[in-house]
C-alpha cells in the first residue's frame, strides 16, 4: 500500500537525501578562515536555502485549500512537505556550523525542532492509526456508537421509575456518564472505571422483588459500557490524529517570526 | 354487369385519399371503397386529439390537406378535399380481390367492380393485436379509445409503448389513475413529441410506468402483472390495449401477394413505386411498414402519377440524396448497392430501408482510421457496405469483420461501453445507424432481431471461450441456444449441481460464489454482460458437479446452450475442442489452487450489495489510509459553489472499504429515465452530467437508488471559483451553501469536468485514500489487499 511517505517510490525521500548528502559534503570540503559558521558564504547560502524551504513548507497550508490546482495532487505535496521538513533539521545545523547558544538564533532552531518532531509524530500516526481506526470501527461511524449509548441510557432510566433507593444506588454505581473533556479524550478515559464488587454487593442487597429488574439494569449498563469503551478508543485515536496540529501549527508560526527576527538581527546588528 | 374502373382504391385512409384525390383530379375513372368512415385512421382517435404531422422535414404532396391540428380539423379538411376533387366513394366491405386476365375483380357480398389497377391502403387498424391473457373480458378490455371523457375516477391499465398507447394513457390520465405497461424500458417506436410528453407524465407521477413488464391475467377490478421485481396485482377497472395492428396476411396472400418470411411481423416486398409481386397491384402505408400519415398521403399521390406514366420520384428522395451525396454516382444506384450489400436488412421493405438510410449516416473511411475506441460510450450501430474493419479486443486478439456484416451491436443490446476498438482494415463505406432506429427495426422485423441476437451470442462466445473458432461452428451453436430471463437474486445454478448448461450473459450481471471450508457461501467475483458462465461443466461427457454457485445480481437475460448440443458440435471440430479443453483446464487449476478467502468474499458481497457492479466509476475510500480530515468534502464544496456533492460519513463502509454517497455514473442510470427536459445525459467518456436545462422537477433525486442527487439553489456566488482566497484560508469568507432564495436545480458529482486535473475530491486527499474506480479496478484492489494481509 502506497502511503504519502512512499509516494512515487519514495521520490521525495531520495531527492532530499541526495540534497543532504551534497550539502554535507560541501560543508566539509569548505575550509573558511575563522571556522565554519552562518556568516561564511556557505553559511549564507545554506541560510537562504533553509529560509526558502521554511516559506515553502508554510505554503502547504495554502496548497491544502487550493482545490482547483490541477498540476499535482495533495498527496504528492504532502510527501514533499514531510521529507523536506525532516531534512531541514539537518540543513540548519550545517548553516550554523553547529554553533548553539542561549540566544534567539538557537531559539529558532529549537522551535524548528519542535515543529519537525511534532510533524513526524503526526505523519507517522496518520499512517499507523488509520488502519486501526478502520479495523476498530468495523464499518460503523462513531455517531452510531453515540446513538446506541443514548438509547441504552433512556432504557436504563425507564427502568428506574418508582424503584427503591437501594435500586437507584445500584444504578448510580453501575451506570456512568461520558466525560468528553480534552484530557479524557487524550487519555482515552471517557468511561470511568467500573467497580464490579460494589455493584454485585448492591445487587445482592436489593429486595427480592427488584432483583430481576436490577439484573436487567446491570446488563444494560454493561452493554452501554461496552459501547462506551469502543467510543473511547475511537475518540482517543481521532484525538491523537488531530491534536499534534495544535503544536505543529502555532510553533511553525512562531518559527517564522523567530526566523525573521534572526535575519534582521544578523544583518542589522552584526 | 359491375362497373369497370381504371383504378380501384381500397381503404379511405390517408394513402387511399391521396390516391383517390389525385386520380379524380387527373380525370381517371376510379372508385374509393371503404367499409367504415372516411379517414378511419384518425376517425378512431380520441376526441379533440392533436394529430401530429411527422416527419417534419418530409414535404407533403398531392391534394389532401394535412397539417398538425385537432382530429376534428383534420377530418373536416379531408372531407372537403373529397368533395372538391369529386372523388367517387363506394361504401362496401371488400372480402376478396382476384386477378382475372388483365383485370382485378373486387368482391364484396357480390362482385363490386373490376379495375385495371388496385391500390391497397387498408392499414392494420382494422385488425388490432389482441392481449390474449386468461380472464380477458370484453367489458374490461378495449383496443381503442374513442372519448377520454368516458372515464372518470377509474383505475386504467394501458398496455403498449407506441404512439397510440402513449396518447391514450395521456388522454385518460387527467381524470383517472393510469398505469402504463411497457414490455421494454423505453418508447423506441413513439414520435419524439410523444416520447417527451409521456416521460413528463411519468416523472410528475401522473402515469405509473411499469417497465419490462407483461400482463399475466385479469380478473374483475384487478390485473396481475409480471415486473422485474416480481409478480404483482394492481387495481384495474379497464384495460386499453394498444399493441399495434396485425397485417391481414390471409387476405393479402389470397390475392397472391408474397411475403419474404413466415415472420408474423414481415411486410410484403414492394418496388420503389409500391408495386407488389402481383403486377398492377400497389400496396401503401402501414401494410408495408410506413405508419405515418404524411408518408401514406405522399405514397397515394406517387402511385397515381406512376400509373399515369408521369415521372415522379418518392417524396423522401431529397432526403435520401442528401444522405448518399458522400458517395460518387447516382443515389438510386447507391441505395440499391447498399441494400444488396447488407443481408441484415434484406427483409425490410424498400420504404423501411429508405427510412433507415435517412436516419443513418454514411461514412467513407480510409484504411487505418478508427471508427470508435474501446470504452467509448457511443451506442450507434455500424453496417459494413464495402471494405472491412478489424475489431481489436483488449486481449490483443483481432477479429476481422467483412463486408455485409455489422458491428457495435454489443453496446446496442446490453447498454455497455464499447468493448473493443474498431479500425478500418481496407477502405470502407460504413452505415452508422442510431440505436433508436435499430431498436425500432428489432421490434418490427423479426429477422433483424434474430440475426442480431445470434451475432451478439456468437461474438460473446468467440471473445470468451472460443477464440479463433470456425464461424460456422459458432453459428451452429447459437442456432441451438435458448433465451432465458432470471430475476434479481435468482440462482442460475448451485455449487454441486450436475452441470448441464452453459450460459452467455446477454444483459445484466451475475455473482459467483463458492463454499468456504467453514461451509458458508463466499462471493468470488462478479461477471458482467457479454461473458460466459458454466463452461467448466461442459468439458467431459460424464456429468461434473458445478464448482460454484451463480446468481443474478440484477434482472439478467442469458442465452443457454445445452450440453448434448454442445458436445455434438464439439465432436465434429477437433481443433476447437482442443483449445476449449485447454482454456477450461487452466480455469480448473486456478479454482483448485485458489482458496476461498472469506474476508475478501465478504467485502465483495458488501460492495455488490451497494450496487457498484452497475457503476461505471464510483468514489471509493480506502479506510486503511483515510484520516477522516474531510478535505474531500471541502474540496467538493469549494469547487461546486459551496455544496459538497459527496457525503463521506453518510456512505456505507465495510472492512477497509468505504463507499461515500457520491454519483457512480451508473451503466443504466435510473436518474436519466424520467428527466422531462433530457437534462441528464451521458458524455462520450461515460460521465452522467446534468445540463443547465434542468427544470428542478426533482425526478432524478427520487429515482436515484443511491441518494447521490440533491436539489441545490441555482443562485450562487460567481466569484467563488474554489481557488485560493486568503479570506477563506483564515475562515473569514463564508461558503454560500445556504444562501436563501433562487430556484433549486438538481446537483450531483460531475467528475469536476470543469477542472483540468480531474475530480477535486481525489486530488485533495492528502493520503491517497480517496479514489475513483470502476468495478474491475475494485476487484483487483481487493485482491491486492487480500494478499498484503
Amino acid at each position: 500500500m502506497e502511503t504519502f511517505f512512499s509516494h512515487r517510490r519514495y521520490r521525495w525521500f531520495w531527492i532530499n537525501l541526495i540534497a543532504i548528502v551534497i550539502l554535507t559534503a560541501v560543508y566539509f570540503i569548505d575550509q573558511p578562515i575563522g571556522g565554519r559558521s552562518g556568516s561564511t558564504w556557505v553559511g549564507y547560502i545554506y541560510g537562504f536555502i533553509a529560509t526558502a524551504a521554511i516559506l515553502y513548507l508554510m505554503w502547504f497550508g495554502v496548497r491544502k485549500r487550493s482545490y482547483t490546482t490541477s498540476s499535482n495532487t495533495l498527496k504528492g505535496c504532502l510527501s514533499a512537505h514531510v521529507w523536506l521538513g525532516v531534512s531541514m533539521a539537518i540543513v540548519v545545523p550545517l548553516h550554523a556550523g553547529f554553533a548553539f547558544d542561549w540566544n534567539i538564533h538557537s531559539l529558532a532552531y529549537l522551535l524548528m525542532l519542535i515543529v519537525v518532531i511534532s510533524g513526524i509524530y503526526g505523519a507517522v500516526n496518520y499512517v499507523r492509526l488509520a488502519p486501526l481506526i478502520a479495523a476498530h470501527r468495523g464499518g460503523g461511524h462513531s455517531s452510531e456508537l453515540l446513538d446506541g449509548i443514548q438509547r441504552l441510557s433512556r432504557d436504563i432510566s425507564s427502568h428506574c421509575k418508582g424503584k427503591s433507593d437501594d435500586f437507584l444506588k445500584l444504578v448510580r454505581a453501575a451506570d456512568f456518564e461520558i466525560q468528553p473533556t480534552l484530557w479524557t479524550c487524550c487519555r482515552g478515559r471517557l468511561v470511568p472505571k467500573f467497580d464490579s464488587s460494589s455493584t454485585s454487593e448492591l445487587l445482592a442487597k436489593l429486595d427480592s422483588s427488584e432483583q430481576g429488574d436490577g439484573l436487567k439494569v446491570v446488563s444494560l449498563t454493561a452493554r452501554k459500557r461496552e459501547l462506551g469503551l469502543r467510543l473511547q478508543q475511537d475518540v482517543r485515536l481521532l484525538t491523537i490524529l488531530k491534536l499534534w496540529l495544535w503544536v505543529h501549527l502555532p510553533f511553525s508560526l512562531a518559527l517564522v517570526v523567530c526566523v525573521a527576527a534572526h535575519i534582521v538581527i544578523v544583518f542589522m546588528y552584526r | 354487369m359491375a362497373d369497370q374502373f381504371e383504378v380501384a382504391i381500397l381503404g379511405a385512409g390517408p394513402a387511399g385519399l391521396g390516391a383517390a384525390t389525385s386520380a379524380a383530379r387527373h380525370g381517371m375513372s376510379h372508385v374509393l371503397i371503404e367499409r367504415r368512415e372516411i379517414g378511419n385512421t384518425i376517425f378512431d382517435y380520441q376526441k379533440r386529439k392533436l394529430v401530429m404531422a411527422e416527419p417534419g422535414k418530409l414535404p407533403l404532396r398531392g391534394h389532401v390537406p394535412f397539417d398538425a391540428g385537432s382530429r376534428e380539423e383534420v377530418l373536416a379538411g379531408w372531407d372537403r378535399s373529397i368533395s372538391e376533387s369529386a372523388v367517387n366513394v363506394l361504401k362496401a366491405e371488400v372480402t376478396a380481390v382476384k386477378k382475372v386476365g388483365d383485370l382485378f375483380e373486387i368482391h364484396g357480398k357480390e362482385l363490386l367492380c373490376t379495375a385495371r389497377y388496385v391500390v391497397l391502403g387498408i392499414g392494420v387498424q382494422g385488425t388490432p393485436r389482441k392481449l390474449e391473457v386468461p380472464g380477458e373480458d370484453p367489458s374490461q378490455v378495449a383496443y381503442s379509445l374513442a372519448d377520454p371523457d368516458d372515464f372518470h375516477g377509474k383505475n386504467i391499465l394501458v398496455v403498449g409503448a407506441g404512439d397510440a398507447a402513449i396518447e391514450n394513457a395521456l388522454g385518460v390520465a387527467d381524470n383517472n389513475t393510469v398505469s402504463l405497461l411497457n414490455r421494454t424500458a423505453e418508447f423506441p417506436r413513439a414520435k419524439e413529441a410523444n416520447n417527451k410528453k409521456i416521460w413528463d407524465a411519468i416523472g410528475s407521477g401522473k402515469v405509473k410506468h411499469f417497465i419490462n413488464s407483461e400482463t399475466l391475467r385479469l380478473e374483475p377490478g384487478f390485473a396481475h402483472i409480471q415486473t422485474p421485481e416480481g409478480d404483482i396485482k394492481i387495481a384495474c377497472d379497464h384495460v386499453i390495449a394498444r399493441l399495434g395492428g396485425i397485417l391481414p396476411r390471409k387476405f393479402l396472400e389470397a390475392i397472391g401477394i408474397k411475403f419474404p418470411s413466415a415472420d408474423p411481423n414481415a411486410v410484403p416486398v414492394v418496388s420503389k413505386r409500391y408495386e407488389s409481386n402481383v403486377p398492377g397491384l400497389f400496396i401503401l402505408g402501414a401494410l408495408i411498414g410506413y405508419p405515418l400519415i404524411k408518408q401514406a398521403i405522399n405514397q397515394g399521390y406517387e402511385v397515381i402519377e406512376h400509373i399515369l406514366g408521369n415521372p415522379v420520384e418518392p417524396a423522401d428522395q431529397v432526403l435520401v440524396d442528401e444522405k448518399l451525396c458522400v458517395l460518387p454516382g447516382k443515389s438510386d444506384d447507391n441505395l440499391a448497392m447498399i441494400f444488396e450489400a447488407l443481408p441484415l436488412f434484406k427483409e425490410l421493405s424498400e420504404p423501411q430501408f429508405r427510412e433507415l438510410i435517412i436516419d443513418s449516416t454514411v461514412h467513407v473511411k480510409k484504411s487505418g482510421e478508427i471508427v470508435f475506441e474501446r470504452n467509448d460510450y457511443t451506442d450507434t450501430f455500424y453496417s459494413i457496405v464495402s471494405g472491412s474493419v478489424q475489431v481489436e479486443l483488449e486481449s490483443g486478439h483481432k477479429i476481422p469483420i467483412l463486408p455485409g456484416n455489422y458491428f457495435g451491436e454489443m453496446g446496442l443490446l446490453s447498454g455497455r461501453r464499447r468493448a473493443a476498438t474498431v479500425r478500418v482494415a481496407e477502405d470502407a463505406i460504413l452505415l452508422e445507424s442510431p440505436r433508436k432506429q435499430i431498436l425500432k427495426l428489432i421490434a418490427a422485423v423479426l429477422s433483424v432481431k434474430q440475426q442480431l441476437d445470434n451475432a451478439f451470442l456468437q461474438r460473446a462466445l468467440e471473445s470468451s471461450v472460443f477464440p479463433d473458432a470456425d464461424p460456422k461452428f459458432l453459428t451452429q451453436l447459437v442456432t441451438r441456444a435458448q433465451h432465458k430471463v432470471f430475476k434479481k437474486d435468482e440462482v442460475l445454478f448451485k455449487e454441486g449441481d450436475p452441470g448441464e448448461i452453459l450460459y452467455v450473459i446477454r444483459k445484466g450481471s451475475v455473482k459467483v460464489s463458492r463454499r468456504s471450508a467453514a461451509g458458508s457461501d463466499v462471493v468470488q467475483t462478479y461477471v458482467p454482460a457479454g461473458n460466459v458462465v458454466g463452461e467448466m461443466a461442459l468439458l467431459n461427457s460424464e456429468t461434473k458437479p458445478r464448482s460454484a454457485t451463480v446468481s443474478a445480481l440484477v434482472p439478467t437475460e442469458v442465452i443457454a446452450i445445452a450440453k448434448p448440443d454442445f458436445l455434438e458440435l464439439l465432436a465434429s471440430n477437433p481443433a476447437v475442442k482442443q483449445r476449449f479443453e485447454n482454456i477450461v483446464r487452466a480455469r480448473e487449476v486456478e479454482n483448485i489452487t485458489k482458496t476461498v478467502d472469506t474476508q475478501v468474499g465478504a467485502t465483495l458481497d458488501f460492495v455488490m450489495a451497494q450496487g457498484v457492479t452497475d457503476a461505471d466509476n464510483f468514489l471509493l475510500i480506502d479506510s486503511d489510509l483515510c484520516i477522516g480530515c474531510d478535505n474531500c468534502e471541502a474540496a467538493c464544496a469549494a469547487t461546486h459553489h459551496g455544496y459538497s456533492r459527496l457525503d463521506r460519513k453518510g456512505g456505507r463502509s465495510f472492512a477497509s472499504i468505504q463507499i461515500p454517497i457520491s454519483c457512480r455514473h451508473c451503466e443504466n442510470p435510473l436518474c436519466m429515465l424520467d428527466c422531462p427536459p433530457d437534462a441528464l445525459t451521458r458524455q462520450p467518456n461515460g460521465e452522467v452530467v446534468i445540463r443547465d436545462s434542468c427544470i428542478g422537477c426533482g425526478n432524478c433525486v427520487r429515482n436515484c437508488p443511491y441518494g447521490v442527487i440533491q436539489m441545490v439553489s441555482a443562485e450562487h456566488d460567481e466569484d467563488d471559483d474554489g481557488g485560493f482566497s486568503l479570506l477563506r484560508l483564515l475562515g473569514l469568507k463564508r461558503q454560500h451553501a445556504h444562501k436563501a432564495g433562487g430556484a433549486k436545480k438538481a446537483g450531483k458529482c460531475d467528475m469536476c469536468a470543469h477542472l483540468n486535473g480531474g475530480p477535486a475530491c481525489v486530488r485533495s486527499c492528502p493520503t491517497g485514500a480517496a479514489m475513483r474506480v470502476n468495478p474491475s479496478r475494485l476487484l483487483s484492489l481487493l485482491a491486492e489487499k487480500g494478499e498484503s494481509q
